[in-house]
């Protein structure tokens, strides 16, 4: 199901419904001084000046983004009305090359499982190239009538909004085609990022956004994820189909930071750190977080079989580990999702020939399997079979789904199906129990196409507990029991009952049980850190708060 | 492929730092040592010399594909290319990638041998050396 359609005719068919003349102001010290609204009910587009204060209190990032969602929606807007708003900001380190894991930008919206605020944070060219031209957020608000990109020219500082009616929606051939008509030439593709979603993000509340960025050695575009809490069902419900930046004059301090000179010792030092003992310590440059799976494993915390298991107990279950990733990953590439970040741990699999749906047969690059992939669509389901991992991992992302939200919402029905909650007259045929790969993909599948037992599996865990009550009186007390969802954002991917202190973070998070500000289950189980419950307690508060920074930043 | 570049005996350097200022006259019209693309640094009982061998470890860690080996094996950084991240430097097996204060841009030995004319011990010479990593 390539396009059918020359990347020529693709472009000649856009139709520019607003476009908007600025000057891209130079960035000083993290900020531009501007960020960009546009409304897609009534394409307007405006710049905003970025104030003092907002600087002094919410700091860019995550924090700008809740600062205009806050004055954007009112106590009763639901994710689906238009004045909702998506807020993608980069913060004012992102953008830097010297240091390692400065480049992340922070997504903002009211989420459709949860219909509260959600956040998700993600790397790629695209929070950095806006900013460098001229923008430290973009602020999207209003709904479109027909499917439409926003494209930022930073070099010629042009805004617009366009019709674009003949490019694919998912996102690994939408991304390229993008990527390919905004570049000049081959070298220029580095020069153009965008963010897109995909056909199951219609179809489901899951849906994510995917972050691009072009890979010079492997000569095709990578994505990375703003996974959590249904930020591409929300792109996709106001018609966005993509957004592009093109920047092209990037430099070394672009970012035009406070002391450059301590920035570069900074930055050496790490990259030198990390050049000498990753390899020893945490293994990034070569496996990702993939390197956590089998730490996970051994402290009993890696979900398997719906979080009912927490442990590498079962032989099959080594197939999982780190070390058949560092086999399937290529390694030796340069795999940063920014410049400069020598961490590296955005890993990919190269020429993986595809065993179903609608681009079986074809090669492809895999972004992943992250560590949350490697658990969700893996373990939890009792899947154990890479390839399957990996195929699952292509079909979410390209989809426009997360890989946390589908592992264990999958898990859950496959619990439900096992209990006889649900049969075969309700899937619809798929033999949904645990470890049948065969079955996740088709129930993947059938969210890129709307159809059967996927429409519902793609609610999420909280709606499908609901729906099987309700319609196959399903035992309530039950479902609350397996499945397993805060706040209606499905658990990420540690059995957080074995550690009083993350299950705590999950639970205390406004956004729902999402890792990235809970997640001290390293500290407490692996490394025991915190043993008290003072010290959990304690933890409980310096730890959000300090991720929280990041968020506000733009870094990892 | 061989490849010039400068060979070094540690033991017969005085430290006298002519090749170092040699090379920043030439390269930045300077004779300030923080600016020469080799380094002599105090290492008892007797000096370090740090040069370029020309390996290329620097070129598979580029994100940006600024840095390549040119048809004469000589490992070059493109200055238009370069968006300044340092992580040559980070991961230069002999540490002979520099960078000067708060420039971005860092800069590296291309084997000229003028270090090589001034040194009065015959501590530097240029050698060919042996190198693995072409081009990524």
């Amino acid at each position: 199901m390539e396009n059918k359609h020359t990347i020529q005719e693709m472009k000649a068919a856009h139709k520019i419904l607003k476009s908007f003349d600025y000057t891209p102001k130079p960035v000083e010290k993290g900020y531009s001084g501007e960020t960009l609204y546009v409304n897609l009910s009534d394409n307007e587009i405006k710049a905003k000046q970025v104030t003092t204060q907002m600087k002094d209190i919410f700091v860019g990032g995550r924090g700008f983004g809740l600062w205009y969602l806050w004055n954007a929606v009112k106590d009763t807007t639901k994710w689906n009305d238009p004045e909702n708003e998506i807020i993608i900001s980069p913060g004012p380190i992102a953008g830097i090359t010297q240091y390692p894991g400065a480049g992340k930008s922070l997504v903002v919206s009211i989420s459709p499982t949860t219909n509260s605020v959600i956040d998700s944070n993600v790397g790629g060219y695209f929070g950095p190239y806006m900013k460098f031209s001229g923008f430290d957020a973009i602020e999207i608000q209003g709904k479109a009538t027909k499917d439409v990109i926003i494209v930022i020219d930073g070099d010629n500082g042009k805004v617009s909004i366009e019709e674009a009616p003949l490019e694919s929606v998912n996102s690994h051939l939408l991304c390229e085609e993008l990527t390919e008509m905004y570049a000049a030439d081959e070298a220029d593709k580095l020069h153009v990022a965008t963010v897109a979603s995909g056909r199951a993000a219609e179809e489901t509340l899951i849906g994510c956004l995917n972050f691009s960025f072009y890979d010079l050695r492997r000569k095709s575009i990578r994505l990375k994820q703003a996974g959590r809490g249904g930020i591409g069902t929300v792109l996709r419900d106001k018609k966005i189909k993509a957004l592009v930046v093109k920047f092209s004059k990037l430099t070394g301090n672009a970012n035009h930071p406070a002391n450059q000179e301590l920035l570069n010792k900074t930055g050496i030092k790490l990259h030198k750190e990390i050049n000498k003992n990753d390899d020893k310590q945490c293994k990034m440059r070569r496996q990702g977080t993939a390197h956590l799976v089998e730490i996970m494993g051994d402290y009993d915390l890696l979900p398997t079989h719906n979080f009912k298991f927490g442990g590498l107990n079962k032989p099959e279950v080594k197939n999982m580990a780190s070390w058949i990733w560092d086999r399937k990953f290529t390694q030796g590439s340069v795999d940063g999702c920014w410049f400069g970040c020598t961490m590296g741990c955005a890993k990919a699999v190269d020429r993986f020939k595809l065993k179903t749906g609608p681009y079986k047969g074809q090669l492809v690059t895999i972004d992943g399997p992250e560590y949350e992939t490697v658990a969700g669509v893996g373990s939890c389901c009792g899947i154990f079979d890479p390839d399957a991992v990996l195929e699952l991992n292509f079909y979410c992302d390209t989809y426009g789904i997360d890989t946390i939200s589908f592992g264990t919402l999958t898990a859950f029905v496959m619990e439900c199906y096992e209990n006889k909650i649900i049969d075969d007259k309700i899937t619809g045929g798929l033999k949904l129990n645990f470890g049948n790969h065969e079955a996740a993909l088709e129930l993947i599948h059938q969210m890129g196409r709307g159809e059967g037992f996927g429409k519902i599996a793609g609610m999420g865990v909280r709606k499908m507990k609901e729906y099987f009550a309700k319609n196959y009186g399903a035992d309530m007390k039950f479902m609350q029991d397996i499945g397993m969802e805060c706040k209606g954002l499905e658990y990420s991917q540690y059995v957080s009952k074995e550690s009083l202190a993350q299950q705590g973070g999950y639970a205390l998070t406004n956004k729902g049980p999402q890792h990235d500000e809970a997640w001290l289950i390293f500290m407490d189980m692996v490394n025991n850190h915190i043993p008290t419950f003072e010290n959990k307690a304690e933890a409980l508060h310096y730890f959000p708060l300090f991720r929280t920074w990041f968020g506000l930043n733009g870094t990892t | 492929m061989k490849v010039s570049a400068i060979g070094k005996k540690n033991e017969l350097c005085s430290g006298c730092h002519e090749c170092e200022k040699t090379c920043a006259k030439i390269y930045f019209k300077t004779e300030e040592l923080e600016r020469a693309k080799l380094r002599v640094i105090k290492d008892d009982p007797s000096n370090k010399i740090i040069t370029c061998t020309q390996c290329g470890v620097c070129i598979t860690v580029c994100p940006t594909q600024a840095i390549t080996r040119l048809k004469n094996g000589i490992v070059n950084i493109d200055k238009n290319k370069c968006i300044g991240c340092l992580s040559c430097i980070g991961f230069c097996p002999e540490e002979a990638m520099f960078q000067y204060k708060d420039e971005t841009l860092p800069f590296k030995c291309i084997s000229c041998g003028q270090c090589v004319k001034k040194c009065p011990t015959g501590a530097i010479f240029m050698v060919k050396n042996d190198v693995s990593v072409i081009n990524q």
